[in-house]
Protein backbone atom coordinates (compact mmCIF):
# COMPACT_ATOMS: atom_id res chain seq x y z
CA UNK A 1 0.00 0.00 0.00
CA UNK A 2 2.91 1.99 0.69
CA UNK A 3 4.43 1.28 -2.40
CA UNK A 4 1.39 2.55 -4.36
CA UNK A 5 1.17 5.33 -2.27
CA UNK A 6 4.56 6.12 -3.15
CA UNK A 7 4.76 5.53 -6.54
CA UNK A 8 1.41 7.91 -6.80
CA UNK A 9 3.01 10.91 -5.00
CA UNK A 10 6.13 10.57 -6.98
CA UNK A 11 4.55 10.72 -10.25
CA UNK A 12 2.20 13.89 -8.45
CA UNK A 13 5.22 15.19 -7.86
CA UNK A 14 6.05 15.67 -11.41
CA UNK A 15 5.71 19.91 -12.16
CA UNK A 16 4.84 19.13 -15.33
CA UNK A 17 1.78 17.34 -14.16
CA UNK A 18 -0.23 19.82 -11.81
CA UNK A 19 0.97 22.52 -12.89
CA UNK A 20 0.35 21.65 -16.45
CA UNK A 21 -3.41 20.47 -15.76
CA UNK A 22 -4.07 23.61 -14.28
CA UNK A 23 -2.74 25.59 -16.83
CA UNK A 24 -4.73 23.74 -19.31
CA UNK A 25 -8.16 23.94 -17.48
CA UNK A 26 -7.87 27.32 -17.19
CA UNK A 27 -6.64 27.74 -20.47
CA UNK A 28 -9.74 26.34 -21.69
CA UNK A 29 -11.57 29.01 -19.70
CA UNK A 30 -9.69 31.43 -20.83
CA UNK A 31 -9.64 30.88 -24.41
CA UNK A 32 -13.51 30.19 -23.77
CA UNK A 33 -14.13 33.61 -22.06
CA UNK A 34 -11.81 35.47 -24.45
CA UNK A 35 -14.41 33.84 -27.47
CA UNK A 36 -17.35 35.04 -25.46
CA UNK A 37 -16.67 38.50 -24.93
CA UNK A 38 -15.92 38.51 -28.99
CA UNK A 39 -19.51 36.89 -29.18
CA UNK A 40 -20.87 39.45 -26.63
CA UNK A 41 -19.03 42.68 -28.63
CA UNK A 42 -20.33 41.41 -32.03
CA UNK A 43 -23.45 40.78 -30.80
CA UNK A 44 -24.01 44.23 -29.39
CA UNK A 45 -22.73 45.51 -32.58
CA UNK A 46 -24.90 43.72 -34.96
CA UNK A 47 -27.79 44.68 -33.06
CA UNK A 48 -27.02 48.14 -32.92
CA UNK A 49 -26.81 48.16 -36.66
CA UNK A 50 -29.94 46.64 -37.44
CA UNK A 51 -31.38 48.73 -35.26
CA UNK A 52 -30.55 51.72 -37.05
CA UNK A 53 -31.29 50.04 -40.05
CA UNK A 54 -34.74 48.89 -38.78
CA UNK A 55 -35.60 52.81 -37.89
CA UNK A 56 -33.93 54.55 -41.18
CA UNK A 57 -36.42 51.72 -42.95
CA UNK A 58 -39.96 52.37 -40.54
CA UNK A 59 -39.08 56.10 -41.17
CA UNK A 60 -38.72 55.82 -44.82
CA UNK A 61 -41.84 53.83 -44.91
CA UNK A 62 -43.92 56.60 -41.97
CA UNK A 63 -43.11 58.79 -45.42
CA UNK A 64 -44.14 57.56 -48.32
CA UNK A 65 -46.97 55.20 -47.08
CA UNK A 66 -50.80 56.06 -46.95
CA UNK A 67 -52.00 55.89 -43.63
CA UNK A 68 -52.76 52.31 -42.19
CA UNK A 69 -56.57 50.60 -41.60
CA UNK A 70 -57.20 49.39 -38.60
CA UNK A 71 -59.29 46.48 -37.69
CA UNK A 72 -62.03 48.90 -36.24
CA UNK A 73 -62.05 50.85 -39.61
CA UNK A 74 -63.61 47.63 -41.01
CA UNK A 75 -67.23 46.27 -40.95
CA UNK A 76 -66.53 43.19 -39.37
CA UNK A 77 -70.03 41.21 -41.33
CA UNK A 78 -68.70 42.07 -44.50
CA UNK A 79 -65.80 39.02 -43.82
CA UNK A 80 -68.29 36.79 -41.57
CA UNK A 81 -69.86 36.40 -44.90
CA UNK A 82 -71.33 32.45 -44.80
CA UNK A 83 -70.91 30.00 -47.55
CA UNK A 84 -74.64 30.68 -49.14
CA UNK A 85 -74.36 34.62 -48.66
CA UNK A 86 -74.93 37.01 -51.40
CA UNK A 87 -71.27 38.56 -51.03
CA UNK A 88 -68.70 37.77 -53.59
CA UNK A 89 -65.30 35.78 -52.44
CA UNK A 90 -63.70 38.49 -53.89
CA UNK A 91 -64.67 41.19 -51.47
CA UNK A 92 -64.57 39.26 -48.69
CA UNK A 93 -60.30 38.93 -49.32
CA UNK A 94 -60.34 42.29 -50.21
CA UNK A 95 -62.10 42.98 -47.01
CA UNK A 96 -59.91 40.63 -45.11
CA UNK A 97 -56.96 42.02 -46.69
CA UNK A 98 -57.33 45.32 -44.92
CA UNK A 99 -58.12 43.78 -42.06
CA UNK A 100 -55.43 41.46 -41.45
CA UNK A 101 -52.36 42.09 -38.77
CA UNK A 102 -49.27 42.50 -41.24
CA UNK A 103 -47.68 39.68 -38.50
CA UNK A 104 -49.91 37.03 -39.65
CA UNK A 105 -49.60 38.00 -43.75
CA UNK A 106 -45.21 37.66 -42.83
CA UNK A 107 -45.92 34.46 -40.98
CA UNK A 108 -47.57 33.02 -44.08
CA UNK A 109 -45.60 34.12 -46.08
CA UNK A 110 -42.48 32.30 -44.07
CA UNK A 111 -44.34 29.32 -43.93
CA UNK A 112 -44.98 29.02 -47.72
CA UNK A 113 -41.49 29.92 -48.53
CA UNK A 114 -40.35 26.82 -46.13
CA UNK A 115 -43.02 24.52 -48.05
CA UNK A 116 -41.82 25.59 -51.28
CA UNK A 117 -37.83 24.84 -49.64
CA UNK A 118 -39.00 21.51 -48.34
CA UNK A 119 -40.21 20.42 -51.44
CA UNK A 120 -37.36 20.96 -52.90
CA UNK A 121 -38.28 23.74 -55.41
CA UNK A 122 -36.21 27.01 -54.19
CA UNK A 123 -33.27 25.83 -56.33
CA UNK A 124 -34.90 25.41 -59.13
CA UNK A 125 -37.31 28.51 -58.89
CA UNK A 126 -33.63 30.61 -57.47
CA UNK A 127 -32.39 29.25 -60.93
CA UNK A 128 -35.25 30.06 -63.22
CA UNK A 129 -35.71 33.50 -61.59
CA UNK A 130 -31.38 34.10 -61.76
CA UNK A 131 -31.17 35.12 -57.97
CA UNK A 132 -30.93 33.43 -54.81
CA UNK A 133 -34.24 33.16 -52.74
CA UNK A 134 -35.75 36.33 -54.60
CA UNK A 135 -38.94 35.56 -52.26
CA UNK A 136 -37.03 36.22 -48.91
CA UNK A 137 -36.84 40.32 -49.92
CA UNK A 138 -39.17 42.26 -48.45
CA UNK A 139 -41.56 43.51 -50.64
CA UNK A 140 -41.23 41.41 -53.92
CA UNK A 141 -44.10 39.54 -56.05
CA UNK A 142 -43.30 36.54 -54.35
CA UNK A 143 -44.22 37.72 -50.62
CA UNK A 144 -47.49 39.70 -52.14
CA UNK A 145 -48.24 36.26 -53.91
CA UNK A 146 -47.47 34.48 -50.02
CA UNK A 147 -49.58 37.15 -48.52
CA UNK A 148 -52.59 36.82 -50.77
CA UNK A 149 -52.57 33.48 -51.09
CA UNK A 150 -52.87 33.13 -46.93
CA UNK A 151 -55.24 35.58 -46.70
CA UNK A 152 -57.27 34.17 -49.01
CA UNK A 153 -57.41 31.11 -47.33
CA UNK A 154 -57.60 32.53 -43.52
CA UNK A 155 -60.87 33.95 -44.91
CA UNK A 156 -62.69 30.73 -46.71
CA UNK A 157 -61.77 28.66 -43.24
CA UNK A 158 -63.08 31.83 -41.26
CA UNK A 159 -66.24 32.19 -43.25
CA UNK A 160 -66.47 28.31 -42.82
CA UNK A 161 -66.20 28.11 -39.33
CA UNK A 162 -68.57 30.54 -38.41
CA UNK A 163 -72.10 29.58 -38.09
CA UNK A 164 -75.08 31.39 -40.02
CA UNK A 165 -76.39 34.13 -39.53
CA UNK A 166 -74.08 35.43 -37.26
CA UNK B 1 0.00 -39.59 -49.90
CA UNK B 2 2.31 -37.62 -47.71
CA UNK B 3 1.74 -34.95 -50.09
CA UNK B 4 -2.52 -35.41 -49.80
CA UNK B 5 -1.69 -35.17 -45.67
CA UNK B 6 0.27 -31.88 -46.03
CA UNK B 7 -2.17 -30.49 -48.90
CA UNK B 8 -4.91 -31.36 -45.86
CA UNK B 9 -3.10 -30.20 -42.75
CA UNK B 10 -2.84 -26.66 -44.94
CA UNK B 11 -6.03 -26.64 -45.80
CA UNK B 12 -7.25 -27.08 -42.51
CA UNK B 13 -4.66 -24.78 -40.56
CA UNK B 14 -6.57 -22.47 -42.83
CA UNK B 15 -9.45 -22.82 -41.44
CA UNK B 16 -10.97 -20.15 -39.12
CA UNK B 17 -12.58 -22.97 -36.47
CA UNK B 18 -9.34 -24.07 -35.96
CA UNK B 19 -7.92 -21.02 -34.22
CA UNK B 20 -10.72 -20.15 -32.67
CA UNK B 21 -10.37 -19.43 -28.88
CA UNK B 22 -12.05 -17.91 -25.91
CA UNK B 23 -11.04 -14.26 -26.50
CA UNK B 24 -12.62 -14.38 -29.68
CA UNK B 25 -16.12 -15.13 -28.27
CA UNK B 26 -15.20 -12.65 -25.84
CA UNK B 27 -14.96 -10.41 -28.47
CA UNK B 28 -18.00 -11.22 -29.97
CA UNK B 29 -20.13 -10.84 -27.60
CA UNK B 30 -18.76 -7.52 -26.98
CA UNK B 31 -19.53 -6.71 -30.79
CA UNK B 32 -23.08 -8.44 -30.54
CA UNK B 33 -23.68 -5.98 -27.44
CA UNK B 34 -23.10 -2.93 -29.52
CA UNK B 35 -25.38 -4.82 -32.28
CA UNK B 36 -27.97 -4.99 -30.27
CA UNK B 37 -27.33 -1.10 -28.57
CA UNK B 38 -28.03 0.47 -32.30
CA UNK B 39 -30.56 -2.38 -33.75
CA UNK B 40 -32.98 -3.11 -30.68
CA UNK B 41 -32.21 -0.07 -28.79
CA UNK B 42 -31.71 2.63 -31.63
CA UNK B 43 -28.49 4.21 -29.59
CA UNK B 44 -26.31 5.93 -31.90
CA UNK B 45 -27.42 3.73 -34.55
CA UNK B 46 -25.11 5.48 -37.35
CA UNK B 47 -22.31 4.46 -35.40
CA UNK B 48 -22.25 1.21 -33.46
CA UNK B 49 -23.61 -0.60 -36.28
CA UNK B 50 -20.68 0.07 -38.08
CA UNK B 51 -18.66 -0.42 -35.21
CA UNK B 52 -20.29 -3.40 -33.73
CA UNK B 53 -20.39 -5.12 -37.75
CA UNK B 54 -16.21 -4.06 -37.53
CA UNK B 55 -15.72 -5.42 -34.31
CA UNK B 56 -17.27 -8.86 -35.53
CA UNK B 57 -15.33 -9.06 -38.64
CA UNK B 58 -11.76 -8.30 -37.51
CA UNK B 59 -12.61 -11.11 -34.56
CA UNK B 60 -12.77 -13.67 -37.07
CA UNK B 61 -9.68 -15.96 -36.81
CA UNK B 62 -7.49 -15.32 -39.95
CA UNK B 63 -9.81 -12.66 -41.43
CA UNK B 64 -7.95 -11.06 -44.28
CA UNK B 65 -8.37 -7.59 -43.02
CA UNK B 66 -6.45 -5.85 -40.52
CA UNK B 67 -2.83 -7.28 -41.94
CA UNK B 68 -0.81 -4.57 -43.87
CA UNK B 69 -2.77 -3.06 -46.88
CA UNK B 70 -6.15 -5.26 -46.25
CA UNK B 71 -9.05 -3.74 -46.57
CA UNK B 72 -10.11 -2.52 -43.21
CA UNK B 73 -6.11 -1.40 -42.48
CA UNK B 74 -6.64 0.95 -45.39
CA UNK B 75 -9.53 2.20 -44.19
CA UNK B 76 -8.14 3.30 -41.11
CA UNK B 77 -4.90 3.85 -42.08
CA UNK B 78 -5.54 6.65 -44.74
CA UNK B 79 -8.51 7.54 -42.89
CA UNK B 80 -7.97 7.93 -38.91
CA UNK B 81 -4.50 7.57 -38.74
CA UNK B 82 -4.11 10.31 -41.97
CA UNK B 83 -6.75 12.50 -39.44
CA UNK B 84 -9.33 12.45 -42.50
CA UNK B 85 -12.35 11.32 -41.30
CA UNK B 86 -12.32 13.32 -38.29
CA UNK B 87 -11.60 16.69 -39.96
CA UNK B 88 -14.30 15.53 -42.39
CA UNK B 89 -16.96 14.77 -39.98
CA UNK B 90 -16.70 18.04 -38.28
CA UNK B 91 -16.92 19.91 -41.79
CA UNK B 92 -20.51 17.94 -42.15
CA UNK B 93 -20.73 18.34 -38.19
CA UNK B 94 -20.28 22.44 -39.04
CA UNK B 95 -22.91 22.28 -41.77
CA UNK B 96 -25.52 20.57 -39.36
CA UNK B 97 -25.07 23.17 -36.33
CA UNK B 98 -26.87 26.26 -35.95
CA UNK B 99 -24.82 28.31 -33.51
CA UNK B 100 -27.09 30.58 -33.73
CA UNK B 101 -28.56 29.78 -29.64
CA UNK B 102 -24.89 30.12 -28.93
CA UNK B 103 -24.71 33.40 -29.87
CA UNK B 104 -27.51 34.35 -28.36
CA UNK B 105 -26.49 33.54 -25.60
CA UNK B 106 -22.85 34.09 -25.24
CA UNK B 107 -22.51 33.00 -21.65
CA UNK B 108 -23.21 28.90 -22.78
CA UNK B 109 -19.20 29.31 -23.29
CA UNK B 110 -18.61 29.10 -19.98
CA UNK B 111 -21.45 26.46 -19.15
CA UNK B 112 -18.73 24.40 -22.03
CA UNK B 113 -15.62 25.29 -20.50
CA UNK B 114 -17.09 24.03 -16.83
CA UNK B 115 -17.90 20.80 -18.52
CA UNK B 116 -14.63 20.28 -19.36
CA UNK B 117 -13.77 19.45 -15.55
CA UNK B 118 -13.81 15.50 -15.66
CA UNK B 119 -11.27 15.99 -18.66
CA UNK B 120 -8.53 17.62 -16.40
CA UNK B 121 -9.44 15.36 -13.23
CA UNK B 122 -9.00 12.01 -15.71
CA UNK B 123 -5.87 13.43 -17.10
CA UNK B 124 -4.56 13.17 -13.43
CA UNK B 125 -6.49 9.98 -12.51
CA UNK B 126 -5.58 8.24 -15.97
CA UNK B 127 -1.65 9.55 -15.24
CA UNK B 128 -1.65 8.78 -11.44
CA UNK B 129 -2.68 5.19 -12.56
CA UNK B 130 0.27 4.28 -14.69
CA UNK B 131 -0.30 6.01 -17.94
CA UNK B 132 1.95 8.30 -19.61
CA UNK B 133 1.16 11.91 -19.75
CA UNK B 134 0.27 11.40 -23.38
CA UNK B 135 -2.08 8.74 -22.91
CA UNK B 136 -3.73 10.32 -19.72
CA UNK B 137 -4.38 13.51 -21.82
CA UNK B 138 -6.22 10.70 -24.89
CA UNK B 139 -7.81 9.29 -22.56
CA UNK B 140 -9.16 11.93 -20.65
CA UNK B 141 -10.69 13.56 -23.72
CA UNK B 142 -13.36 11.05 -24.34
CA UNK B 143 -15.21 12.69 -21.27
CA UNK B 144 -15.64 16.01 -23.96
CA UNK B 145 -18.70 13.34 -25.91
CA UNK B 146 -17.11 14.07 -28.77
CA UNK B 147 -16.02 11.36 -30.74
CA UNK B 148 -13.56 12.98 -33.59
CA UNK B 149 -12.12 15.16 -31.62
CA UNK B 150 -11.23 12.18 -29.33
CA UNK B 151 -10.09 9.82 -32.53
CA UNK B 152 -8.41 13.17 -33.28
CA UNK B 153 -6.25 13.87 -29.94
CA UNK B 154 -5.27 9.99 -29.56
CA UNK B 155 -3.99 9.72 -32.75
CA UNK B 156 -1.66 12.63 -32.30
CA UNK B 157 -0.44 11.94 -28.87
CA UNK B 158 -0.93 7.98 -28.38
CA UNK B 159 -1.82 5.93 -31.18
CA UNK B 160 -1.74 2.46 -29.32
CA UNK B 161 -4.92 3.49 -27.57
CA UNK B 162 -6.86 4.63 -30.84
CA UNK B 163 -9.59 1.37 -30.55
CA UNK B 164 -10.50 1.38 -26.56
CA UNK B 165 -10.47 5.24 -26.75
CA UNK B 166 -12.80 5.14 -29.49
CA UNK B 167 -15.32 2.27 -28.50
CA UNK B 168 -15.14 4.23 -25.16
CA UNK B 169 -16.11 7.61 -26.56
CA UNK B 170 -18.78 6.61 -28.88
CA UNK B 171 -20.50 3.87 -26.51
CA UNK B 172 -20.61 6.27 -23.69
CA UNK B 173 -22.16 8.96 -26.21
CA UNK B 174 -24.60 6.41 -27.10
CA UNK B 175 -25.60 5.94 -23.48
CA UNK B 176 -26.23 10.05 -23.25
CA UNK B 177 -29.92 9.22 -22.44
CA UNK B 178 -29.08 6.99 -19.14
CA UNK B 179 -26.11 8.97 -17.90
CA UNK B 180 -27.20 12.35 -17.88
CA UNK B 181 -30.57 12.14 -15.87
CA UNK B 182 -29.63 10.67 -12.60
CA UNK B 183 -27.24 12.97 -12.71
CA UNK B 184 -28.75 15.89 -13.51
CA UNK B 185 -31.40 14.93 -10.56
CA UNK B 186 -29.17 14.22 -7.98
CA UNK B 187 -27.17 17.69 -8.58
CA UNK B 188 -30.27 19.86 -8.59
CA UNK B 189 -33.65 20.61 -7.05
CA UNK B 190 -37.05 20.38 -8.10
CA UNK B 191 -37.41 24.24 -8.35
CA UNK B 192 -34.01 24.77 -9.97
CA UNK B 193 -35.44 22.26 -12.96
CA UNK B 194 -39.00 23.74 -13.55
CA UNK B 195 -36.69 27.57 -13.85
CA UNK B 196 -38.46 29.09 -17.13
CA UNK B 197 -35.50 30.53 -19.74
CA UNK B 198 -36.82 33.64 -21.04
CA UNK B 199 -36.85 33.76 -25.27
CA UNK B 200 -33.61 34.03 -26.88
CA UNK B 201 -32.66 37.30 -28.81
CA UNK B 202 -33.20 36.83 -32.38
CA UNK B 203 -29.73 36.40 -34.11
CA UNK B 204 -29.08 38.36 -37.71
CA UNK B 205 -28.10 36.36 -40.87
CA UNK B 206 -24.81 38.53 -40.90
CA UNK B 207 -23.91 37.47 -37.26
CA UNK B 208 -24.58 33.87 -38.18
CA UNK B 209 -22.23 34.34 -41.53
CA UNK B 210 -19.80 36.17 -39.75
CA UNK B 211 -19.33 33.87 -36.57
CA UNK B 212 -17.49 30.79 -38.42
CA UNK B 213 -14.83 34.12 -39.60
CA UNK B 214 -14.25 35.50 -35.81
CA UNK B 215 -14.58 32.17 -34.31
CA UNK B 216 -11.32 30.88 -36.07
CA UNK B 217 -9.71 33.71 -35.90
CA UNK B 218 -10.44 33.72 -32.11
CA UNK B 219 -9.43 30.40 -31.38
CA UNK B 220 -7.09 29.73 -34.22
CA UNK B 221 -4.62 32.70 -33.10
CA UNK B 222 -4.93 31.34 -29.83
CA UNK B 223 -4.63 27.46 -30.10
CA UNK B 224 -3.46 26.83 -33.67
CA UNK B 225 -3.07 22.98 -33.11
CA UNK B 226 -6.89 22.80 -33.39
CA UNK B 227 -7.82 24.64 -36.32
CA UNK B 228 -7.48 21.31 -39.00
CA UNK B 229 -11.01 20.32 -36.41
CA UNK B 230 -12.07 23.55 -35.88
CA UNK B 231 -11.49 25.32 -39.18
CA UNK B 232 -13.33 22.37 -40.65
CA UNK B 233 -16.23 23.19 -38.88
CA UNK B 234 -16.20 26.92 -38.75
CA UNK B 235 -15.85 26.01 -42.72
CA UNK B 236 -19.13 23.90 -42.40
CA UNK B 237 -20.81 26.33 -40.76
CA UNK B 238 -19.84 29.54 -43.16
CA UNK B 239 -21.38 26.86 -46.27
CA UNK B 240 -24.27 26.73 -44.35
CA UNK B 241 -24.60 30.34 -43.08
CA UNK B 242 -23.58 31.88 -46.61
CA UNK B 243 -26.61 30.26 -48.47
CA UNK B 244 -24.81 30.69 -51.83
CA UNK B 245 -23.37 26.80 -51.92
CA UNK B 246 -26.32 25.11 -51.04
CA UNK B 247 -25.27 21.95 -53.25
CA UNK B 248 -21.94 22.14 -51.35
CA UNK B 249 -23.97 22.19 -48.09
CA UNK B 250 -26.04 18.95 -48.64
CA UNK B 251 -23.27 17.44 -50.12
CA UNK B 252 -21.12 17.98 -46.67
CA UNK B 253 -23.78 16.84 -44.63
CA UNK B 254 -25.80 14.31 -46.83
CA UNK B 255 -23.42 11.98 -48.64
CA UNK B 256 -20.29 12.86 -47.35
CA UNK B 257 -20.83 12.73 -44.08
CA UNK B 258 -22.88 9.00 -44.88
CA UNK B 259 -19.47 8.43 -45.91
CA UNK B 260 -17.04 9.00 -44.23
CA UNK B 261 -19.31 8.03 -41.12
CA UNK B 262 -19.21 4.16 -42.07
CA UNK B 263 -15.42 4.34 -42.71
CA UNK B 264 -15.35 5.62 -39.65
CA UNK B 265 -17.23 2.91 -38.11
CA UNK B 266 -15.66 -0.07 -39.11
CA UNK B 267 -12.27 1.02 -38.97
CA UNK B 268 -13.02 2.13 -35.19
CA UNK B 269 -14.28 -1.23 -34.74
CA UNK B 270 -11.74 -2.87 -36.94
CA UNK B 271 -9.34 -1.64 -34.06
CA UNK B 272 -10.87 -3.77 -31.79
CA UNK B 273 -9.05 -6.91 -32.36
CA UNK B 274 -9.17 -9.31 -28.96
CA UNK B 275 -5.29 -8.80 -28.21
CA UNK B 276 -5.99 -5.21 -28.41
CA UNK B 277 -8.89 -5.05 -25.98
CA UNK B 278 -8.95 -7.77 -23.76
CA UNK B 279 -6.15 -6.24 -21.36
CA UNK B 280 -5.98 -4.32 -18.02
CA UNK B 281 -5.70 -1.15 -20.10
CA UNK B 282 -8.14 -1.19 -21.96
CA UNK B 283 -11.03 -1.85 -19.14
CA UNK B 284 -9.17 0.91 -17.14
CA UNK B 285 -9.72 3.25 -19.83
CA UNK B 286 -13.66 2.08 -19.91
CA UNK B 287 -13.74 2.69 -16.40
CA UNK B 288 -11.98 6.25 -16.31
CA UNK B 289 -14.27 7.05 -19.38
CA UNK B 290 -17.51 6.20 -17.41
CA UNK B 291 -15.53 8.69 -14.70
CA UNK B 292 -14.93 11.30 -16.75
CA UNK B 293 -18.58 11.08 -18.44
CA UNK B 294 -20.16 11.71 -15.05
CA UNK B 295 -17.62 14.78 -13.73
CA UNK B 296 -18.26 16.25 -17.44
CA UNK B 297 -21.76 15.85 -17.04
CA UNK B 298 -21.35 17.43 -13.26
CA UNK B 299 -19.11 20.12 -13.93
CA UNK B 300 -21.35 21.63 -16.78
CA UNK B 301 -24.67 21.18 -13.99
CA UNK B 302 -22.55 22.60 -12.00
CA UNK B 303 -21.30 25.48 -13.55
CA UNK B 304 -24.76 26.84 -14.42
CA UNK B 305 -25.81 26.83 -10.68
CA UNK B 306 -22.41 28.83 -9.95
CA UNK B 307 -23.39 31.12 -12.77
CA UNK B 308 -27.24 31.43 -11.04
CA UNK B 309 -25.32 33.02 -8.05
CA UNK B 310 -24.14 35.79 -10.00
CA UNK B 311 -26.69 36.35 -13.29
CA UNK B 312 -29.79 38.12 -13.02
CA UNK B 313 -31.53 36.13 -15.10
CA UNK B 314 -31.42 32.69 -13.78
CA UNK B 315 -30.74 29.62 -16.17
CA UNK B 316 -32.30 26.33 -15.69
CA UNK B 317 -29.05 23.96 -14.56
CA UNK B 318 -30.24 21.22 -16.99
CA UNK B 319 -28.91 22.70 -19.91
CA UNK B 320 -25.44 22.64 -18.17
CA UNK B 321 -25.70 18.66 -18.46
CA UNK B 322 -25.33 19.88 -22.55
CA UNK B 323 -22.15 20.96 -22.26
CA UNK B 324 -20.57 17.27 -23.15
CA UNK B 325 -20.70 17.83 -26.98
CA UNK B 326 -22.97 15.01 -27.69
CA UNK B 327 -24.66 17.15 -30.61
CA UNK B 328 -27.54 17.51 -30.72
CA UNK B 329 -28.17 14.22 -28.07
CA UNK B 330 -27.45 15.99 -24.92
CA UNK B 331 -30.16 18.75 -25.63
CA UNK B 332 -32.42 16.50 -26.41
CA UNK B 333 -32.36 14.91 -23.08
CA UNK B 334 -32.37 18.20 -21.42
CA UNK B 335 -34.88 18.97 -23.33
CA UNK B 336 -37.37 15.78 -22.56
CA UNK B 337 -35.82 16.29 -18.63
CA UNK B 338 -37.38 19.91 -18.56
CA UNK B 339 -40.52 19.33 -20.24
CA UNK B 340 -40.92 16.22 -17.61
CA UNK B 341 -40.34 19.00 -14.93
CA UNK B 342 -42.99 21.25 -16.37
CA UNK B 343 -44.25 20.99 -19.36
CA UNK B 344 -44.68 24.38 -20.77
CA UNK B 345 -40.75 24.64 -20.46
CA UNK B 346 -38.68 24.19 -23.97
CA UNK B 347 -35.16 23.94 -22.80
CA UNK B 348 -33.89 22.61 -26.31
CA UNK B 349 -32.77 25.81 -27.69
CA UNK B 350 -31.04 26.78 -24.68
CA UNK B 351 -29.74 23.67 -24.05
CA UNK B 352 -28.24 23.80 -28.12
CA UNK B 353 -25.85 26.88 -26.71
CA UNK B 354 -23.77 25.04 -24.33
CA UNK B 355 -23.47 22.17 -26.59
CA UNK B 356 -22.35 24.02 -29.49
CA UNK B 357 -20.15 25.62 -26.84
CA UNK B 358 -18.95 22.47 -25.48
CA UNK B 359 -17.80 21.04 -29.17
CA UNK B 360 -15.81 24.48 -29.31
CA UNK B 361 -14.68 23.67 -24.96
CA UNK B 362 -13.64 20.03 -26.08
CA UNK B 363 -11.92 21.19 -29.20
CA UNK B 364 -9.42 24.02 -26.96
CA UNK B 365 -8.88 21.24 -24.73
CA UNK B 366 -7.84 18.93 -26.89
CA UNK B 367 -5.40 22.10 -28.37
CA UNK B 368 -4.33 22.77 -25.39
CA UNK B 369 -3.19 18.93 -24.74
CA UNK B 370 -1.52 18.84 -28.16
CA UNK B 371 0.14 21.95 -27.68
CA UNK B 372 1.71 20.45 -24.55
CA UNK B 373 2.13 17.13 -25.35
CA UNK B 374 3.22 16.52 -29.23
Amino acid sequence: MEQIWNQVMERLSNPEVLFGLAVRFFGVFIVLIIVMIVLYFTGWLFQRLEKKAEEETSAADKGSSPPKSTPTDTPTGAVRASPGSEVPDEVAVAVALAMVPEEVAVAVALALTEAVEERGLAPRLAAQAGVSAAWEEPGTAWRLVGRQEGLFRKTCLRRDITPKGE
Amino acid sequence: MEALEKLLASVVDRMGIIHLDWRYIVMWMVAFFFLYLAVKKKYEPLLLLPIGFGIFLVNLPLAPLMGDHELFWIFHHYGVEWEVIPCVIFLGLGVMTDFGPMLANPKSLIIGAGAQLGVFVTFLGTYVCGFSLPEAASVAIIGGADGPTTIYLTNALAPQLIGPNALAAYSYMAMVPLILPPIIRALTTKEERVIEMKQLRHVSRREKVLFPIIGTIAIGLMIPDILPLLGMLMFGNFMRESGVVRRLSQTAQGELMNIVTIFLGVSVGAAMDAANFLNPRSLLIFGFGMFDFILCTMGGVLMVKLMNLFIKEKMNPIIGAAGLSAVPMASRVCQDMGAKENPGNFLLMHAMGPNVAGVIGTAAAAGLMIAMFK
